[in-house]
């Protein structure tokens, strides 16, 4: 299976995929990282979006 | 049973469907639901809750990525649970296959049927996305996780 990379299309085998997961305040990040050698050519991000926490404070104030 | 003070559940849930019209106002054109569209900011940029409006300054830019953003997937209704009222867009929001090189923390979500105005500002962290995909994955649309919440 290819991959599409900042070098065009790469066979997977030949790219190491390292997932990074960051814990934010209002969400959880996972960078899917493709490593050629010592670069990275390809990083999908995913989002999960756990608390939104803006949109609450600023809407604290229609406690009913 | 008693008279107890409150601002109406039904009218939190009302505001999101513009059916209130407490000062002067938009004519609507019509009775489906807007566009809603999401748009990503630099993190160098000066988006937060007193953003009014989309604008293309501080705006990331590189492949595959249009300015003013994506659309938004809007087939759920806001609707309410106990005194809250919520909304939460109906899928994920995914930039396929772009290159955005610059560090970008902030996603707007915006009106773009009413002048684009601005609904909400998330800020996720400063990330990048190299040849590859960004998705915004949605909470679960309920009272406690919802995207928007008025309670």
């Amino acid at each position: 299976m290819k991959v599409f990379t900042t070098k065009g299309l790469i066979e997977i085998d030949r790219l190491r995929i390292v997932d990074v997961v960051q814990l934010e305040d209002n969400c959880r990040k996972i960078l899917c990282q493709y490593w050629l050698g010592d670069e990275l050519v390809r990083q999908s991000v995913f989002i999960d979006v756990l608390r939104p926490i803006e949109a609450q404070a600023a809407h604290g104030d229609l406690n009913g | 049973m008693a008279n107890t003070s409150g601002i109406c559940t039904s009218f939190k849930v009302e505001l999101m469907l513009a059916l209130h019209a407490l000062g002067t106002t938009v004519t609507r054109a019509g009775t489906t639901a807007d566009t809603v569209k999401a748009a990503l900011y630099l993190a160098s940029a000066s988006i937060s809750a007193a953003t009014t409006a989309y604008s293309a300054t501080g705006e990331v830019s590189g492949t595959n990525y249009s300015a003013g953003g994506v659309s938004v997937t809007n087939a759920t209704a806001p609707t309410s649970s106990g005194t809250t009222a919520f909304w939460t867009p109906s899928a994920s929001i995914t930039y396929t296959t772009v290159t955005l090189s610059t560090s970008f923390d902030t996603v707007l979500l915006y009106n773009s049927t009413q002048s684009n105005r601005s609904i909400l500002a998330f800020n996720f962290g400063a990330t990048t996305v190299t040849a590859g995909t960004l998705t915004l994955n949605m909470p679960t649309n309920d009272a406690t996780h919802a995207l928007i919440q008025l309670a």
